[in-house]
């Protein structure tokens, strides 16, 4: 195109513009920049993950006697046991399930901070908190010092059907886990284990805490 | 679109995109400026009278020791667990308005920069006669002119402590930093 042809494409599209048939495909290519622009945002919106799955906890994974990093401590799985009673201060707890202690070692980076956050998890997502029918000795009450490791047992009550399915989550948040680390280990127990806890008659006591240096 | 669509527009055009930086940058803007503050940052030190200013009062580190032995309820002497070393640190404070220190938090600081917290678990579980540290005086009434806070801290073996910090929730990102002279 030469510069002496461009006026007179610009009067051409300027006359098209002013028919009846040149005012319809304007408003039809309006119309379809709009229609393109909707379906382009809601692919985008489709394809891209919602607040819920952008705010979900970071999971780390280890398994029972390594080390897992939960951002500001690191857990390590010590050992698991069971029981169809426990016992604690002298009075004894029962369950129409089955009791699930976890001896776990927690140790603080760099900071003190308080472990908030302790659940069991089954096979299908769902989620068993640490039993508040005894004092947890190293839940949120207790303080980790850096570099102080801190053993002891924690409680929960789990019904018998998902008790060979469980991994413990570990954070530091007690209310609100979005987007912060969280220690996930998956507890070694067999159907065997659990039927022989179901049986047994006497209560376990529950392991407090304690500072090991 | 036309050119002169684009030409009548050319400022509007232009100053979309500062005004899009600007709607962006000041929530994120406010919102790390609210981040900072919840956590101690800013250190105040002391000045040659070797007293930190903080708030209406002013504080020194006198003394932070190690020791070896502890004294339980009945006066028993108690041994330090291995692996852990523990530490008292003597605090001076002078203010006419002590309330003002009522909440604070007090921390010891090592030489890698890590933070104890006045630990009342491990200490008490010892059997030590501790009291809740506080920098605030022990007396009712009227404040006495200076008072000194002792407090316990607990540490893994072979820590450096280097300074204690004391924070008052609401002059964070601000804290006193106490270091002996």
């Amino acid at each position: 195109m030469t510069l002496d042809e461009a006026p007179v494409r610009n009067h051409r599209r300027a006359l098209l513009a002013d028919t009846p048939w040149g005012r319809r495909l304007k408003a039809a290519a309006t119309a379809a920049a709009i229609i393109a622009t909707l379906a382009v945002g809601s692919a985008i919106t489709s394809h891209t993950p919602d607040d819920d799955a952008m705010q979900q906890p970071f999971i780390r994974t280890g398994a029972i006697g390594s080390t897992v990093d939960s951002r500001t401590f690191d857990v390590k799985l010590l050992g698991v046991r069971g029981a169809a009673q426990i016992t604690q201060d002298d009075t004894v707890h029962d369950t129409s399930g089955v009791w699930i202690l976890v001896r776990v070692r927690l140790t603080a980076f760099r900071n003190p901070t308080t472990v908030g956050y302790g659940v069991l998890r089954d096979e299908h997502g769902r989620t068993y908190r640490a039993t508040a029918r005894i004092d947890q000795f190293l839940l949120s009450a207790r303080t980790l010092e850096p570099g102080i490791p801190v053993t002891g047992e924690l409680a929960f009550e789990v019904p018998v059907s998902v008790a060979t399915g469980l991994s413990i989550r570990l954070g530091a948040n007690e209310l609100d886990q979005r987007m912060d680390a969280l220690a996930q280990i998956r507890l070694p127990v067999t159907a065997a284990q659990v039927r022989q806890w179901r049986a047994e008659k006497t209560a376990a006591t529950v392991a407090t805490a304690e500072a090991n240096g | 679109m036309s050119g002169n669509w684009l030409r009548r527009n050319r400022w509007g055009l232009v100053l979309v995109v500062p005004a899009m930086v600007l709607a962006l940058a000041l929530p994120v803007h406010d919102a790390y400026g609210q981040f900072w503050k919840t956590a101690p940052r800013t250190a105040v030190t002391q000045g040659s009278s070797g007293w930190v200013a903080y708030d209406d009062a002013t504080m020194r580190l006198t003394a932070l020791t190690s020791v070896t032995h502890l004294t339980g309820f009945s006066d028993e002497a108690i041994a330090v667990p291995s692996g852990l070393e523990i530490f008292i640190a003597s605090i001076e404070f002078q203010s006419t308005s002590p309330s003002k220190l009522v909440g604070c938090n007090m921390s010891m600081e090592d030489s890698t920069g890590a933070t104890y917290a006045t630990d009342m678990d491990i200490v008490s579980d010892l059997g030590v006669d501790v009291t809740f540290p506080s920098c605030t005086p022990d007396s009712i009434g009227k404040p006495p002119a200076t008072w000194t806070a002792k407090v316990y801290f607990v540490a893994p073996a072979g820590a450096r402590p280097v300074a204690v910090r004391i924070v008052i929730g609401k002059l964070l990102p601000k804290y006193a930093r106490l270091t002996s002279r």
